[in-house]
């Protein structure tokens, strides 16, 4: 049972934190991008690009916690057998 | 592009993704697309698709296929004064080619062909995924390690094709190694060397996370994507909103995501082939305005 409650705990927390701090860090990018195009719009359409890739390298590090938390979620057993190892209900 | 480059991308591409597919049997749900019937084919005993994940290899190779052949058709009878589908065509090539540009100078040309194939090929694969019937190739972990792995050959064969043995000591940069025969020159390398092994090791642990990187930042992508959108339809699949399509403002932002990993792919597979390269350097276009 504590082997489930490790599973779903950390899943859980899995893609919460990596979320979280993805989330500080694209907002920084963007507020750097929206600032320079504040100082120059015709630059606007680099700094868009730039500003993408940024995101979405940040991105990635989300989504590899994403994958691991789906692969601990894929080792959860099927609600129906939890209910019945438990007694029924 | 040079030939032995082409073949070496191909060789890599034919031997990664029949080997990857292989590895993984037994996944769990099989996506409801049109080349399900595959699933109970059988060749000669074989069957043809031995597992769900066979299903997006499939449709690769159909992608690959159809692409090809429009890329054959589109690229007949070239004209000066173009139509509008020769126009489409190379606004395409030129934008990607003025992206390369940026990113590999006088050498883009050379690499045009192959990093300009991967990112339609992706971007194509990922689009692929959000239309009805159809399943993206790229929602596997196969499909993608696969592109990964081409990226990671042609990196490494341009590496020692630019350099020959002197691309070895690419992984120990930033070392001073010199040898003479002075004491004082070999206590200096003496020292050096466990500095050189540890250089070593984090350049080594870099070029083998470069392909682990691009494979699952395009796969969390692609798969997260289909998740969501299958998500969202279980939420009203059994009720009676059924018919109200909630999942289409996540699409709508797929097919952003789709085209921009494609060219987060395409972008960092080129910024790594120019780290192998050696450039021209020109001193006033090098710096920063």
């Amino acid at each position: 049972m504590l082997y489930l409650f490790g599973l779903v705990l950390a899943a859980g927390f899995a893609v919460a934190i990596p979320a979280f701090s993805g989330g500080l860090g694209q907002s920084r990018a963007i507020a750097a991008a929206m600032e320079g195009t504040a100082r120059q719009p015709e630059a606007a359409g680099r700094l868009l690009i730039l500003m993408i890739l940024g995101l979405a390298f940040i991105e990635s590090l989300t989504i590899y916690a994403f994958v691991i938390a789906l692969q601990l979620l894929g080792k959860l057993p099927e609600t129906s057998a939890v209910v019945s190892a438990l007694g029924g209900g | 592009m040079r030939r032995p480059l082409s073949v070496i991308v191909v060789a890599a591409g034919l031997f990664a993704a029949p080997a990857l597919a292989f590895a993984s049997e037994g996944e769990a749900k099989a996506p409801g697309t049109w080349l399900n019937w595959l699933l109970s084919v059988r060749v000669a005993g074989h069957p043809l698709a031995p597992g769900p994940a066979w299903l997006t290899f499939y449709w690769a190779l159909l992608v690959a296929a159809a692409l090809a052949v429009a890329s054959y058709v589109g690229t007949r009878r070239l004209v000066v004064r173009a139509g509008p589908r020769q126009l489409t065509l190379e606004i395409f090539v030129g934008g990607i080619r003025n992206l390369l540009q940026t990113v590999l100078g006088d050498r883009a040309g050379e690499y045009l062909p192959f990093i300009g194939a991967l990112f339609i090929y992706i971007a194509v694969m990922n689009l692929l995924g959000l239309v009805p019937g159809m399943v993206a190739p790229t929602s596997n972990l196969n499909t993608t390690a696969s592109l990964a792995i081409i990226s990671f050959v042609v990196i490494h064969y341009t590496g020692f094709r630019e350099s020959k043995l002197g691309y070895l000591k690419h992984f120990v940069e930033g070392v001073p190694l010199r040898f003479s025969f002075k004491v004082s020159a070999m206590l200096t390398l003496l020292a050096m060397l466990p500095v050189a092994a540890l250089v070593l090791i984090s350049h080594l642990v870099t070029a083998i996370f470069l392909p682990v990187t691009l494979a699952m930042r395009l796969y969390g992508n692609v798969m997260g994507e289909e998740r969501v959108v299958e998500s969202l339809i279980e939420v009203v699949a059994h009720s009676m909103a059924r018919w109200i399509p909630v999942q289409l403002p996540n699409m709508v932002l797929g097919v952003v995501t789709s085209v921009v990993q494609a060219v987060i792919f395409a972008m960092l597979t080129a910024v790594n082939l120019s780290l192998v390269l050696h450039q021209k350097q020109e001193s006033e276009d090098s710096q920063v305005a």
